[in-house]
C-alpha cells in the first residue's frame, strides 16, 4: 500500500529528486566536516608552511557551513514534497469518494470513519520523510563512502561496507519486529482501554446506581496493567536499538583503526590519512541509523494507506444509462421497491406509491421502520434493490444525476452545516445570489436576526445554531435554491413544540405549489396532507388523509393518540 | 522510583557517559598520535580501553532509553488510573454524560504525548545541565585556549537558542490555530458530502478541497520556515565554533606550541561538546507538547475534585418515607440555585410525579436524591437520617433507576443485567427479562443473553433497551425506583409492553417518575410541580387540575395539541 504513496512522488519527479539530493549532501557534508577536520589538524602537526593549509581550512569552513544550510534547505525541500503528496491524496480520494456511490459513506459511524481518514492521511506524512527518503540516503551515501574508500584501500573499504550494510539491514529488522509486537499488543490494548473508558465514562449512571464503581477501577486497573507490560517490553527493546545503532558505528570505527593502522606503519597509507578516514567513517553512520525508526512507523503507514486507498479503489456508480434533461417539476412515483442494507434485514419492500405535481405527501411511522431510507433512494444515494422510481414517466436512472437532484431541496437533522460563514453556507445553495437575496430568503425563513450577519462564522468555529435555527437555516437554502420538491426528514424531531409549530408555518407560507414529501414521527399539520403513509417494519401499512386515517382506528391512530397523551414541556 | 530518582537517575547517567566520552576520545587520539607521529603500534592497553569505552557508551544509551522510557510507561500508567479515579469520585452529576467522553479521549492522547517528553525531553534537559560543564572544566584544565572558547560560545548558543525559540513559539502559536482550522477543513467537506451533492455544488467542492489543501501546504511551510531557521542558526553556531576549535587547534599545531594528540583530543570533544544543544533544540518541541498536555490532564484533575468521604451507615428505605427538608442546590458558576428551598414528603409505596418545564430542576431534584449530588444547604431525611452523610455506595443499594436514553456497556447482554445483581441466577435474570417484556425479543437472538452489546446496544430499537432498562431494574428488586419516562419515538407496539412492565415494577415500590404522560400524572399519588428551581405545586391530579397554576396551563395546552389544525 505505501507503494501507492510513492507513486504519488512521480507527479513531483523535480521536488522528489532535489529532496533526495540534499538529503544525501547533508549526510555527505557531514562526513566531509569530520574527515577534512581530522586531516586539517594532522597535517597541522606535520608543521608545514601555513599556506598549505589554505585549502584544507576552506574545505573544512566549507562543509562547515554547507551542513548547515544543505540541511535547512533539505528540510524544507523535503516537507513541502510531503504537503505536495497529500495535497494529492486528498484530493483524489475526495474525488473518488464523490464519485463512489454514498451507500459506504452512510454508515452509522460514518462521521467516526471521515475523521479516522483525515487522520490517516496525516500519518502517511512519515512516508517521505521518514521511510523513503531514510532508504534512499542510506543507499546512496553508502555506495559513495565504499567508493571513496576504495581509493584509500580496499580491504578498509570492504570493512566499512559491512558494517554499514549489517547496521542497514540488522536494525531494520529488529525494529520491524518491535513493531510488529506493537501492532499487534500495544495498539490493540491501548485502543481497547480507551473504548472502554469512554463506554463507562458515558455510562457513568449506572455505574452508580448500580453499584459497580470499585469494580470498574479493578477492571480499569487490570487493563492498565495489561498495557503497561507491553510497553515495558517496548522500552526493552527501543533501548536495544539506540545502544546498538551507537554501537555499530563506533565498532566499525574500532575495526578499520585496527586494520588501517598496520597500513601506516609499513607505508602503504599516509600517515595523514588516519584520522581523516576514522573520522570519516564514524561519521558516515548517520547514513543509516535512522532506518530503525523508519521501520517502527512502516507499520502503522502501511495501515494506514491501506485505509485510505481501499476508499479510492471503489468503482464509481455507473448505473444511469442515459442522461436525460429535467428542468421542470413532474410526479414521483415508488413502483414495488425494496431495498435492504444487509442481507439479513429487509428495510423497505414493495413500496408503492407516488407524489402528483404540487402535492404533499406526509410518511409516518415509529422509528426504524424505513421512512429515511426513501429519501436516500429518492435522491439516487442508493439504488433499489427491486423495482423502480420514476421521475414523470422516466426511470429517475435514466435523468442526469445532477440535473436531476437539482430538483430537490432537502431540509434534515442530516444535512451539514459547513465551517464557513453564513453567506457561505447559504451561497451553496446558489453561488449567484446577492446580499440582498440572502436576507429576503433569511427573513423568509424567519432567520431574519441574522439577516446582518452573513459575516457570522458557523459550526464549529463559530457560533452554534439551536436544532431549531439549523432547520430554518436549511429552509433558507432550499429558497435560494428554489427546487420544485421540498423533502423534509424528521426535520422538526427535538424540537420543543413553540419552534416545531414555527418551522411549520414557515413552511405554509413559502411552499406556493411544491411538491412535499415530509417524513416524521410527530403528527403535527398532517390535516394539510394530500395523502399520509403509515409505514412499519418496512412496509407501508395504511394510507389515506387524516381524517381517513384517523377512523381507521390503526396504527395512525394509535400513534397520534400516544403523542397527544404528552404533557407539553414549555 | 519517584520524580527525584529519575532525575538523580538520568544526572548520574549523563555524568557516567561525560566520563566515558572523555576516556574514548583520549584512547582514541592517543592511539592515532602514536601511530602517526610516533610510527610505532600503540599499546595493547589502548585498544582495550577504547573498544570497554565503545562497549560501555553503548549499554549506557541502552540503559538510558530503557530506563527513561519505562519511567515514562509508570507516569502514564498512573496519571490515567488517577485520571480515571478521580472521574469516578467526581461522581456521574460532575462528569457528565457525552462531553466528558470526548474530553477523556483527547487527555488519552495526551498523556500519550507525555512518552516523548520523559524520553527525549528530559533526558536532553539533564544532559545539557551536566555534559557541557564537566567537558569545559576538563578542556580549561587540560587546554585552557580551547577551554576558554568552549566556555564563551556555550553560552551563546544557549542565548540563541532562548532568542529563536521565543520568536518562533509565538509565530507558531499564531498560525497555530489556523492550521488546525484548515485540516478540519477537509473533514467537514467529507462529512457535508451529500449536502453537497443535493444542492450540486460537490464539483465545485473538489477544487476547493485542492485550494484549501494549498493553503494548508503553504502556512505549513511559513511555520516549518522558522522553525528550520532556528535549526539552522544552531547547527551554523556549532559548526563555526568546532571551526574555531580547529582553526586555533590548527595554528598552534604549525607553532609547535601543542601536541599532536592534545590538539586531536579537543577537536574529537568538542562535537560532543555541542551534540546535547542540539539535541535540545530538536526536543524542545516534545517538551513543549508535554508541557500542554500535562497542564490539561491536571486541569481536568481539578475539575474533577475532590469527593468527600462519608460514613457507611445503612438505610432501610421499605416502610420508610423519604422527607425533603429545605433542599438548596446550586450548580458551580450558577448564580441562581437549580433547587431552591425544596420540602415535601415521599410516602413508602407511592407514586410522585415530577412535572415542569425543562430546565426547571426535576432531574436535579432526582440526581440529589439519588447522592450524585451534594446539597448545598437543606436534606434528605429517611428515618431521621441525612442520606448525603452516608457513602453514596451504601444509599444506592435502596435505588434502581430507569434513565430516559439508558446506557449499556460494551458487555454481553446477561453481564450488563448483572450489574444491577452479580449474584443473580439465571434464573432470576430470565425472570427480570420476562416481566420487562424483553424475553421474547432475546430469545430469537441467535446468541440470546449472550449476546454481546456494543455502541450503547446500537442494535436494539429505542424501545427494546427501555424494556432492557426495566429489565436491569427489576433484577435490582430494590425499594426505591427512580424513573425519566420515555418521551417519544416508541411504536405503540413497545408502547404497550412498556406501560405494563413499569406498572408492574412499581407495585409496592417508593416510586418517582420525571413524568411526561397524562396517564401517568394521573395515577401519581402526588404531583411535584417545578418551576425555576422552586416547588410551585404538590398535590394530586384532582387537586391541582382546579388551582390556577402551571399544572392547570400544561393541561390547557394538551387540548389543543395540534395548533396547526386552523
Amino acid at each position: 500500500m505505501i507503494i501507492k504513496v510513492i507513486g504519488f512522488l512521480k507527479k513531483y519527479k523535480l521536488r522528489f529528486a532535489g529532496a533526495a539530493l540534499l538529503a544525501i549532501g547533508t549526510v555527505l557534508a557531514g562526513i566531509g566536516l569530520m574527515s577534512t577536520s581530522g586531516y586539517l589538524i594532522s597535517r597541522a602537526a606535520e608543521r608545514p608552511i601555513i599556506t598549505d593549509l589554505f585549502m584544507v581550512t576552506a574545505a573544512v569552513r566549507f562543509f562547515g557551513i554547507s551542513r548547515a544550510v544543505v540541511r535547512y534547505a533539505e528540510r524544507l525541500a523535503s516537507h513541502d514534497l510531503t504537503f505536495k503528496i497529500l495535497m494529492s491524496i486528498r484530493y483524489t480520494l475526495f474525488r473518488k469518494i464523490d464519485q463512489s456511490p454514498v451507500k459506504q459513506l452512510m454508515g452509522k459511524r460514518h462521521g467516526d470513519l471521515l475523521s479516522r481518514l483525515v487522520n490517516d492521511i496525516e500519518t502517511l506524512q512519515n512516508v517521505y520523510l521518514k521511510i523513503v527518503s531514510p532508504v534512499i540516503t542510506a543507499g546512496v551515501v553508502t555506495g559513495i563512502v565504499f567508493v571513496l574508500l576504495l581509493f584509500v584501500d580496499v580491504v578498509l573499504a570492504l570493512i566499512a561496507l559491512a558494517f554499514l550494510i549489517s547496521n542497514a539491514v540488522l536494525i531494520p529488522l529488529l525494529a520491524h519486529r518491535i513493531a510488529k509486537g506493537r501492532g499487534k499488543s500495544e495498539v490493540q490494548t491501548k485502543s481497547d482501554l480507551s473504548a472502554f473508558l469512554v463506554d463507562r465514562l458515558q455510562g457513568l449512571y449506572e455505574l452508580f446506581w448500580t453499584r459497580q464503581k470499585t469494580s470498574t477501577e479493578k477492571q480499569f486497573n487490570g487493563m492498565q496493567s495489561r498495557l503497561d507490560q507491553v510497553e515495558r517490553k517496548n522500552a526493552g527493546a527501543t533501548g536495544m536499538l539506540e545502544g546498538l545503532n551507537n554501537a555499530f558505528s563506533q565498532l566499525a570505527m574500532f575495526t578499520v583503526l585496527i586494520f588501517a593502522i598496520p597500513l601506516v606503519l609499513n607505508g602503504q597509507l599516509q600517515g595523514v590519512m588516519l584520522a581523516m578516514v576514522t573520522l570519516g567513517v564514524l561519521s558516515s553512520f548517520e547514513a543509516v541509523q535512522n532506518l530503525g525508526n523508519a521501520f517502527l512507523h512502516y507499520e502503522t503507514a502501511e495501515q494506514a494507506a491501506g485505509r485510505v486507498f481501499a476508499l479510492t479503489e471503489q468503482e464509481p456508480d455507473r448505473r444511469g444509462k442515459s442522461n436525460m434533461a429535467v428542468d421542470s417539476l413532474e410526479s414521483i412515483a415508488f413502483r414495488k421497491v425494496s431495498f435492504s442494507y444487509t442481507k439479513e434485514n429487509i428495510t423497505l419492500s414493495d413500496i408503492n406509491f407516488s407524489i402528483p405535481a404540487g402535492n404533499r405527501v406526509a410518511v409516518v411511522g415509529p422509528s426504524g421502520c424505513g421512512k429515511s431510507t426513501l429519501l436516500n433512494l429518492l435522491l439516487r444515494f442508493w439504488y433499489p434493490d427491486k423495482g423502480k422510481i420514476l421521475y414523470g414517466n422516466r426511470d429517475i436512472y435514466d435523468l442526469d444525476e445532477e440535473q436531476y437532484r437539482k430538483m430537490f431541496a432537502v431540509i434534515s437533522q442530516d444535512e451539514h452545516i459547513f465551517n464557513r460563514t453564513l453567506r457561505d453556507n447559504l451561497l451553496l445553495a446558489n453561488p449567484e445570489a446577492s446580499d440582498e437575496q440572502l436576507r429576503t430568503a433569511l427573513h423568509k425563513a424567519g432567520l431574519g436576526a441574522y439577516a446582518n450577519q452573513l459575516d457570522l462564522e458557523l459550526g464549529n468555529f463559530g457560533m452554534r445554531f439551536s436544532g431549531g435555527e439549523r432547520q430554518l437555516l436549511f429552509i433558507a437554502r432550499a429558497l435560494l435554491k428554489d427546487a420544485p420538491i421540498w423533502v423534509f426528514d424528521e426535520a422538526t424531531a427535538h424540537m420543543d413544540a413553540q419552534t416545531e409549530q414555527n418551522v411549520h408555518r414557515i413552511l405554509e407560507a413559502n411552499l406556493h405549489g411544491r411538491s412535499l414529501l415530509f417524513i416524521t414521527h410527530r403528527l403535527i399539520g398532517m390535516d394539510k396532507m394530500h395523502q399520509i403513509l403509515a409505514m412499519q417494519d418496512g412496509k407501508i401499512v395504511e394510507r389515506g388523509t387524516h381524517k381517513e386515517l384517523l377512523q381507521k382506528q390503526g396504527l395512525y391512530a394509535k400513534m397520534y393518540h400516544l403523542q397527544n397523551e404528552l404533557i407539553p414541556e414549555a | 522510583m519517584d520524580v527525584h530518582f529519575f532525575i538523580k537517575g538520568l544526572a548520574l547517567y549523563s555524568l557516567a557517559f561525560t566520563i566515558v566520552v572523555l576516556v574514548q576520545m583520549y584512547a582514541l587520539s592517543a592511539i592515532i598520535h602514536e601511530v602517526f607521529m610516533l610510527s610505532r603500534f600503540p599499546e595493547t592497553w589502548l585498544f582495550l580501553l577504547l573498544a570497554a569505552t565503545i562497549l560501555l557508551r553503548s549499554a549506557l544509551i541502552w540503559a538510558r532509553e530503557r530506563f527513561s522510557h519505562l519511567k515514562a510507561v509508570e507516569v502514564k500508567s498512573r496519571l490515567r488510573s488517577d485520571l480515571f479515579s478521580r472521574l469516578l469520585d467526581a461522581g456521574p452529576a460532575h462528569t457528565g454524560k457525552g462531553k466528558t467522553g470526548g474530553v477523556v479521549a483527547s487527555v488519552m492522547e495526551g498523556i500519550e504525548k507525555l512518552d516523548d517528553y520523559f524520553t527525549h525531553y528530559i533526558p536532553s534537559v539533564i544532559h545539557i545541565a551536566v555534559l557541557p560543564f564537566v567537558i569545559i572544566g576538563f578542556t580549561l584544565y587540560y587546554d585552557w585556549i580551547s577551554g576558554l572558547i568552549l566556555l564563551i560560545t556555550a553560552p551563546l548558543i544557549l542565548f540563541f537558542m532562548f532568542l529563536i525559540g521565543t520568536y518562533a513559539s509565538k509565530t507558531t502559536q499564531k498560525q497555530w490555530k489556523e492550521l488546525s482550522n484548515m485540516s478540519s477543513h477537509f473533514l467537514d467537506a467529507l462529512q457535508g458530502l451529500k449536502t453537497l451533492k443535493v444542492l450540486g455544488r460537490n464539483k465545485q467542492e473538489q477544487e476547493q478541497v485542492w485550494h484549501q489543501s494549498n493553503r494548508f501546504r503553504e502556512i505549513t511551510m511559513k511555520v516549518l520556515r522558522v522553525a528550520f531557521l532556528s535549526g539552522m542558526v544552531l547547527e551554523l553556531a556549532a559548526s563555526i565554533s568546532i571551526a574555531l576549535v580547529a582553526v586555533q587547534v590548527g595554528i598552534r599545531l604549525i607553532e609547535g606550541l601543542m601536541v599532536f594528540q592534545a590538539g586531536l583530543f579537543v577537536l574529537l570533544l568538542a562535537p560532543e561538546f555541542y551534540l546535547p544543544f542540539r539535541t535540545l533544540g530538536t526536543n524542545h518541541h516534545a517538551g513543549m507538547e508535554g508541557a500542554a498536555a500535562a497542564e490539561k490532564i491536571f486541569e481536568l484533575k481539578d475539575e474533577a475534585g475532590n469527593s468527600e468521604k462519608r460514613v457507611s451507615d445503612e438505610f432501610v428505605v421499605t416502610e420508610a418515607s423519604i422527607k425533603v427538608e429545605k433542599l438548596t442546590f446550586r450548580y458551580e458558576n450558577n448564580q441562581n440555585p437549580a433547587i431552591n428551598q425544596v420540602s415535601c414528603t415521599l410516602e413508602p409505596e407511592t407514586l410522585t410525579a415530577l412535572v415542569g418545564p425543562s430546565g426547571a430542576g426535576k432531574t436535579t431534584f432526582i440526581y440529589l436524591l439519588m447522592g450524585f449530588l451534594s446539597p448545598e444547604s437543606g436534606g434528605i431525611k429517611v428515618n431521621d437520617k441525612l442520606i448525603n452523610e452516608t457513602d453514596a455506595e451504601t444509599w444506592l443499594r435502596n435505588v434502581a433507576y430507569v434513565p430516559q436514553h439508558p446506557h449499556f456497556f460494551d458487555m454481553t447482554l446477561k453481564e450488563n443485567l448483572l450489574l444491577a445483581k452479580p449474584e443473580a441466577t439465571d434464573g432470576e435474570v430470565d425472570q427480570a427479562l420476562k416481566q420487562a417484556h424483553a424475553y421474547e425479543f432475546i430469545r430469537h437472538l441467535p446468541d440470546g443473553k449472550d449476546t454481546f452489546l456494543s455502541e450503547n446496544a446500537s442494535r436494539f430499537s429505542g424501545g427494546e433497551k427501555q424494556r432492557l432498562a426495566l429489565a436491569r431494574a427489576f433484577l435490582k428488586d430494590a425499594p426505591l425506583l427512580i424513573m425519566d419516562e420515555p418521551t417519544s419515538n416508541l411504536d405503540p407496539e413497545s408502547e404497550q409492553y412498556i406501560s405494563e412492565a413499569t406498572a408492574k415494577l412499581m407495585t409496592d415500590r417508593t416510586t418517582i417518575m420525571i413524568a411526561h404522560r397524562l396517564k401517568t400524572v394521573k395515577q401519581a399519588d402526588q404531583i411535584l410541580v417545578f418551576d425555576d428551581g422552586y416547588l410551585v405545586e404538590n398535590g394530586n391530579h384532582q387537586q391541582l387540575k382546579h388551582q390556577d397554576g402551571l399544572y392547570a396551563r400544561f393541561l390547557q395546552n394538551m387540548e389543543t395539541p395540534n395548533n396547526m389544525k386552523s
